[in-house]
């Protein structure tokens, strides 16, 4: 054993170069897969965080009727007994009471079909929390107008009519997109002041909205005006109701972000009839891993004509964009090993047909067909094991910089990602089974492209090989 | 008024006028949520008050087909024009008792330049007062759409009506809405500007 790992060994710093080339392309091939893994897992898992996290939960309790026919008819009473049953579940996070349907805003001629989305605002901090989307900065013509003397280069002046009427929600950002990131502090805290949006949040017994920022730029309102809400309420009832703007909000999804409003639950409860009822209750989860467990945990505790719906039944579109995302990685992954797998039985080829008289020679003088096969798999063997530790290494670092430090973006890119529904950062995905999977892929791989070689060597012909 | 919905029932109050040149004006008086939301029907056009939110809003053609206050006439059954005298030609089909009455069983087919929505009208009317006492409703395509029923005949002012009518419509017959009107009168004086869209927002 020990005197076929040296003679290996040897071989292998024999020819240096060809080691090098080998161990580089597993190498790269671990690298690149755990990258590219980790980073579409990421934007994934940031697309399932902005849209079901951070806004429908993974889980609703609703009436059973609700999904079928979305309508305030189809609502339920929301008791202390039944939190509480519900909360003792280990596996729920936050659970927020909501009542959700569809009305007519309008601001003078202008009207538009909205989302209402009727939260506690207090207890909705644990959910969507929509304080942090909450308008801070904006771009107003106005605003381009003071700021345009901070810049001295004729270029960043034109630059700035791109970000007209762009909304804000922290300093960072804007700075970013204005090109002041990297500005003196003075400069910076003017071009704040000069664009600076006041919002506010609502409270529990607030008779104000909160508006998406594309829905109130459509409708031309700013916070401190007031919009009418129209639409049919609880059992048929004509509800219509006038309220004052609190705070602009811009959503991540673009389609969520023309249509959304939220209001207080007491007010909207006045506002549609709806008497104390609500139509969903959304549950976050620790472990979102576990959901399918934790969902039928729950629906066994459920009183009669009540059911529980996870985020793929509620948002079957996003669900699709998740899977389809997976489904690039796979393609990805896949053109990925077809190109390493060919590239590492390429090298293996031509070390067997460049070493074919080494190995005729060393049978002519008695090393056995076996022992010439197994020396050679053990350097295969010892080269994958570098080349795996090393790339699983790099990978690692990979992952643990991307994790930590996002890539944001800005500008143009920033606008495209964000038309996709994607919000404009570039995250990595922290370590899973993906990781691991890559490591074995891999090693798999290089082991059926050893098969082949091991046979030619199993095969010598070695009259043929020494004359060759 | 009373809505009937399989999860629900619903009953709203109003009070409304109609005059010669058939303007009609509607007010709400309960529930309390509801009351005061006035309705004025002037030529063609339909006009709605809601004091919650201080807007006289015109019914835009979107909304026609929806129930009026989300019940199963729709704000085109209201709106409608068209004369079953003018519009139609008449058919005696034989005689039915409807709540005891013998009824004259009349089948109305409309005219080809008519401008009217139904296919075909089956009325029952009465032999004694000529009352509307059944009619049912078809589409181009001949099928049932809705059938009015009316009963309870009772004495307003100084002549005999059903007071109660109730519409099933034929798609779901869950679902249905029963008018029952509580007194009428007939000749009532109203003020020149009465049916007016200033009025609509004094109405109580």
């Amino acid at each position: 054993m020990r005197e076929l790992f040296k003679l290996a060994w040897r071989n292998l710093w024999r020819n240096k170069h060809r080691t090098w080339i080998t161990l580089a392309s597993i190498f790269f091939g671990v690298v690149f897969s755990i990258g590219m893994s980790s980073l579409t897992k990421g934007i994934i898992g940031n697309l399932i965080i902005e849209n079901i996290e951070s806004y429908s939960g993974y889980l609703q309790l609703q009436n059973e009727d609700y999904i079928d026919e979305p309508s305030l008819d189809n609502c339920f009473t929301y008791t202390k007994q039944l939190h509480k049953a519900l909360t003792k579940n280990a596996n729920i996070r936050a659970a927020v009471p909501r009542i959700e349907t569809f009305a007519l805003a309008s601001n003078g001629n202008r009207s538009q079909g909205v989302r209402v989305t009727a939260i506690s605002p207090t207890q909705e901090k644990k959910m969507a929390n929509p304080e942090r989307f909450l308008v801070r900065y904006r771009l107003t013509q106005q605003a381009l107008a003071l700021l345009k003397p901070l810049f001295k280069e004729e270029q960043k002046r034109k630059d700035l009519a791109l970000y007209i009427d762009h909304s804000y929600t922290n300093s960072q950002q804007m700075l970013a997109d204005i090109g002041l990131r990297k500005a003196p502090l003075a400069l910076q805290k003017k071009a704040l002041q000069a664009t600076l949006f006041h919002s506010n949040y609502l409270t529990e017994k607030d008779e104000g909205v909160l508006v998406s920022d594309a829905l109130a730029k459509h409708l031309q309102v700013l916070p401190g005006d007031s919009l009418i809400l129209m639409g049919q309420g609880y059992q048929g009832t004509n509800a219509a109701t006038l309220c004052p703007i609190r705070g602009i909000i811009k959503v991540t999804s673009p389609d969520l972000d023309r249509r959304l409003i939220y209001i207080p639950l007491a007010t909207a409860d006045h506002f549609l009839g709806m008497e104390g009822h609500i139509t969903s209750l959304s549950l976050n989860l620790d472990h979102p891993d576990r959901m399918e467990e934790t969902k039928q945990e729950l629906t066994a505790l459920l009183p009669q004509g009540m059911a529980i719906r996870d985020w793929k039944e509620l948002t079957p579109s996003l669900s699709q964009q998740a899977d389809e995302g997976e489904g690039e990685r796979f393609v990805i992954l896949f053109i990925l090993y077809i190109i390493l797998f060919f590239g590492i039985i390429g090298t293996l080829e031509m070390m067997i047909s460049e070493r074919k008289k080494e190995f005729g020679m060393l049978h002519a003088i008695g090393m056995r067909r076996e022992k010439i096969a197994k020396v050679f798999a053990t350097e295969i063997s010892l080269l994958t094991l570098i080349g795996l530790t090393l790339g699983a290494l790099a990978g690692a670092l990979v992952i643990v910089i991307g994790y930590y430090h996002p890539i944001p973006l800005h500008g143009q890119t920033a606008q495209a990602y964000s038309q996709m529904g994607y919000s404009p950062v570039i995250t990595f995905a922290w370590f899973n089974d993906y990781y691991w999977h890559q490591l074995l892929t891999i090693a798999l791989m290089v082991i059926v492209a050893t098969i082949q070689p091991v046979r030619h060597i199993l095969q010598l012909d070695t009259l043929k090989s020494l004359h060759s | 008024m009373t809505i009937v919905r399989p999860k629900y029932k619903r009953t709203l109050k109003f009070k409304s006028w109609v005059n010669k040149d058939k303007k009609s004006l509607a007010v709400i008086t309960a529930p309390a949520k509801e009351k005061g939301q006035s309705f004025l029907k002037e030529g063609k056009n339909l006009w709605n008050w809601n004091p919650t939110i201080h807007r006289l809003i015109k019914l835009p053609p979107s909304m026609m087909s929806q129930g009026w206050m989300g019940s199963d006439i729709s704000n085109d059954d209201i709106m409608k024009e068209f004369s079953l005298e003018k519009d139609y030609t008449h058919h005696l089909n034989g005689e039915e008792y409807i709540e005891g009455q013998k009824c004259w069983k009349i089948d109305l087919m409309p005219l080809a330049q008519a401008n009217v929505v139904w296919g075909k009208v089956i009325l029952w009317i009465s032999q004694k007062g000529f009352d509307q006492m059944k009619a049912e409703y078809y589409d181009e395509d001949l099928y049932l759409v809705k059938t009015h029923q009316a009963s309870q005949l009772q004495k307003f002012d100084d002549r005999t009506l059903p007071s109660i009518t109730v519409v099933i419509p034929a798609e779901d017959p869950d679902n249905q809405t029963r008018i029952q009107i509580d007194k009428m009168t007939f000749n009532h004086p109203t003020k020149a500007n009465f049916y007016t869209q200033q009025n609509m927002k004094r109405l109580k």
